[in-house]
């Protein structure tokens, strides 16, 4: 019997729906988990994704993309296959695409994490038969912190290089982690700035009714004084040597589950690493699978032998989405 | 600590050494200094001892994480860094912080412990601590913790932040210290605990019978009684030391004027001749004002280092060439260079070695003319001692170690006008059948009791042996004898033999 999911060139295909999940290639029916760039890209003919997810695709992608949208639980049916998404919990409108025929259910966790992060809806498991996930950090050194902790740890660096005339920037894409951080930072310490890629995403956000705190953008109308005071976030490479060269004395911060690594954080360029992930840390990936109660597991997207390799000594029969397909 | 383990963080990132500086005086400015001591000697730290070894801290982890081996060495390879792998495996949701100090007093602590209990107690200790602390600590107890950051950039960042010259800040690294034993103060601001270390004092071999004629391929000189000292003279300052290992505080003086004519960096090695021999207590220095240090002198006799450039590796008689090169032209009085002896005879042997015993030094020596400073065998420097001196006195107290025993202890004494001095206490040297007469005597003639220490009646006189004898304010007798053995009961002398005080002052006064 062919599987309801399998993986072609242009990534995880469904032949019963004609449906592709994230493809890589130009398709004609791409379901689309969230709109990071790995995951929502142009030139498709027609995008299924959440309602949540839809605006900043569109920001991204153009306006003109033929795009059909639901909300989470929802499900459209296409030529018997019922598609639903489910909170992944890892950025704004991001989902796991549940598929179903015949009673057979698989599950495309997309990126996830199951901590709770205050802007984007919470994780929910979902039981499948077949769970596609994700391994990113699928290593038992990757154990993440409360994101209070995190918080504060953020804020304290920030106090800190406000205390010594130090301007604090703080890497972050524009989609995802710079939203968490204005939400979660402790706003009464100063001006939360942010490069014009975050804030226009921002902008789409607060647009679709996110709330979220208030931000000024980096421009010329910023004064030295808030620069010294304010937090700036912006994604990485695109205002530290300006600032440098304009004479300030910067400290660049980078917010990431990699940053648990000593030798990752001691890269050049940064300064100071917090371990702040949108990802799932080891416990949740194990949780997550657990949870979904799965017959079998598909692990793609980071270290898929290994995970694979530990589920398969707990009793749970898994594999490598590559290999399993060969 | 969250200061030092971004600063480490810092230095490892970059390999500029001006930014690495200007780190460690950012770092040193907005610290205690506390922390900086605690931190430089983490920073200078060359230890790469293993206390905890790799395997207890894999099977702890294994026992404790239940992960099977292969997931703890896949994990490992990514950190590349055991410590570090223990740290994030071994997650703990409590983040503390600790100070510098206390991190040191529990990785001291952990050393102490036997092997076994090391990874339990170190986890236990340190489990609730910030990830980074943990993975920090475990990396020096497992012989990581060196850190490889050029002792140069560490230096100059200490002279600019102290205003030391980076020579004697090197100097203060080097000798190491205890952070918790310290202050900052007292370590980088205090010159008369700079100890500029001596060259490993040469002992020599001690020979018994005289070397056979000719004797010229060697150097004869006195043996010197007193104490071997070497003299530093290096950035304007002096340090004298002993052998022992102290550093004298007196007669530093002596050489304040003369260090102008010697090139700098310069060490020589020579005898303090001490007229008292109870300056030669540490404490004497400080304390003992009354000491007229003038009385005693110097002989310089070695040249070890000079402008620099360590010497002890040439031959002794290109070294003492040396010596008199860079010997001022007028030193001071109490500093001489020591006399080469002129021997061609055997009768030229006897004579010097009376000479060296009237003179009160110990003996003869005998330096290879062709020898390095320390060689290997030890035999480029024989040493003869004088024979041992003899000396006729009074038993005048006895004591044992305990009831039932005999006596073991005798104290010996000279005339004075009409008492009697005790000058020595002395253990060997009676036969068995001696020690039961003087038991029986003792029964009869205890004039007291003292404790376990019985006076008799001063009639008993002995023939004592001693290899040297010094001046001491300490004792009554005004002398202490070095090496005091029993020779004999001289059973029919009385105690008008015995030796007087104008006898022994006789024997000490002549240190010319
Ligand atoms: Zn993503
Ligand atoms: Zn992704």
């Amino acid at each position: 019997m062919s599987e309801l999911l399998i993986n072609t060139k242009n990534g995880l295909y469904c032949p019963q729906a004609d449906v592709f999940i994230d493809p890589t290639g130009r398709v004609d029916r791409a379901v689309i988990t969230h709109g990071h760039a790995d995951h929502a890209r142009p030139g498709h003919q027609r995008y299924l994704c959440t309602v949540d997810a839809a605006p900043v695709i569109k920001f991204r992608l153009t306006s003109n993309i033929n795009i059909q949208t639901l909300p989470y639980g929802a499900s459209v049916n296409i030529n018997s296959v019922k598609i639903s998404f489910h909170p992944a919990g890892h950025i704004i409108g991001s989902a796991q695409v549940r598929l179903e025929y015949k009673g057979e259910i698989w599950v495309v966790s997309g990126d996830y994490k199951l901590g709770s992060d205050g802007i984007s809806a919470p994780f929910e498991p979902v039981h499948c038969h077949t769970f596609i996930t994700e391994s990113t950090f699928g290593m038992p050194i990757y154990q993440w912190k409360e994101q209070a902790f995190l918080m504060n740890e953020i804020n304290d660096w920030w106090k800190k290089n406000q205390q010594n005339g130090i301007v604090s920037v703080i890497q972050a894409y524009s989609l995802g982690k710079a939203q968490r951080i204005i939400q979660n930072i402790d706003n009464t310490i100063g001006t939360i700035i942010t490069h014009p890629s975050v804030e226009s995403t921002n902008a789409v956000l607060r647009q679709q009714g996110i709330n979220m705190a208030e931000t000024s953008e980096l421009n010329s109308k910023i004064t030295k004084q808030q620069l010294l005071s304010g937090l700036i976030i912006a994604p990485p490479g695109t205002v530290e040597n300006l600032l440098k060269s304009k004479g300030y004395t910067v400290s660049v911060a980078a917010a990431s589950g990699w940053m648990a690594i000593q030798k990752y954080r001691q890269r050049g360029g940064i300064d100071k690493g917090f371990v702040l992930s949108d990802h799932a840390d080891w416990n949740e990936l194990n949780k997550a699978v657990k949870d979904c109660k799965a017959e079998r597991v598909l692990v793609t997207h980071g270290y898929e032998d290994i995970f694979s390799k530990w589920l398969n000594e707990q009793g749970i029969e898994a594999h490598s989405l590559k290999n399993f397909y060969k | 600590m969250n200061a030092f383990l971004e600063l480490l963080t810092k230095l490892k990132r970059s390999s500029n050494r001006d930014l690495q500086k200007s780190y460690l005086t950012d770092y040193y400015a907005a610290v205690s200094s506390a922390e900086i001591l605690y931190a430089i000697f983490f920073l200078s730290n060359k230890q790469q001892k293993h206390y905890i070894k790799l395997n207890d801290v894999k099977s702890f982890i294994l026992e404790h994480a239940t992960i099977k081996e292969w997931l703890l060495e896949a994990s490992n390879e990514v950190t590349g860094d055991w410590a570090e792998t223990y740290s994030l495996v071994m997650e703990d949701t409590s983040q503390e912080f600790i100070s510098l100090s206390v991190a040191y007093q529990w990785l001291m602590q952990v050393t102490m412990l036997p092997w076994e209990k090391r990874m339990n107690t170190a986890h236990a200790r340190t489990c609730h601590l910030h990830q980074d602390i943990r993975t920090f600590m475990m990396k020096w107890w497992m012989g990581n913790g060196r850190f490889t950051l050029t002792a140069q950039v560490l230096v100059q960042s200490l002279a600019s932040f102290t205003g030391l010259t980076e020579d004697i800040i090197a100097q203060k690294l080097d000798e190491g210290f205890e952070p918790d034993k310290v202050d900052f103060k007292t370590l980088f601001y205090r010159f008369d605990n700079l100890k500029f270390k001596p060259v490993p004092f040469f002992k020599g071999t001690a020979i018994q019978e005289i070397p056979p004629l000719p004797l010229d391929s060697y150097s004869v000189e006195y043996l010197y009684s007193g104490k071997r000292c070497q003299i530093i003279l290096t950035r304007g300052n002096v340090y004298i030391w002993t052998r022992s290992g102290e550093v004298l505080e007196g007669f530093v003086d002596a050489f304040q004027f003369w260090k102008n004519d010697i090139p700098d960096d310069t060490i020589f090695e020579g005898q303090w001749l001490a007229e008292d021999a109870s300056i030669s207590s540490k404490s004497g220095f400080s304390k003992r004002k009354r000491i007229d240090i003038t009385a005693s002198r110097f002989v310089m006799y070695d040249l070890l280092k000079v402008g620099g450039r360590y010497v002890y590796n040439e031959p002794y008689h290109v070294r003492r060439q040396m010596l008199d090169e860079v010997f001022p032209k007028q030193p001071d009085v109490r500093i001489s260079i020591g006399e080469a002896l002129r021997i061609t005879t055997h009768a030229d042997i006897l004579y010097t070695r009376q000479l060296a015993a009237q003179k009160k030094y110990k003996g003869l020596i005998f330096k290879e003319s062709a020898g390095k400073y320390g060689d290997e065998k030890g035999t480029a420097w024989l040493k003869l001692k004088n024979q041992p001196q003899k000396l006729m006195v009074v038993l005048l107290y006895v004591a044992k170690a305990s009831a039932g025993q005999p006596y073991t202890e005798y104290t010996f004494g000279i005339r004075w006008q009409d008492q009697f001095l005790p000058i020595t206490k002395a253990y060997e040297g009676l036969t068995n059948e001696e020690q039961r007469c003087i038991d029986e005597y003792v029964k009869q003639h205890t004039i007291e009791k003292f404790g376990p220490v019985k006076s008799i009646e001063p009639k008993l006189v002995f023939e004592i042996s001693y290899e040297e004898i010094q001046a001491s304010a300490r004792h009554r007798s005004g002398v202490v004898l070095k090496s005091p053995k029993i020779l004999r009961w001289l059973k029919e002398e009385t105690v008008a033999a015995v030796a007087t005080k104008e006898d022994i002052n006789q024997l000490i006064i002549n240190v010319e």
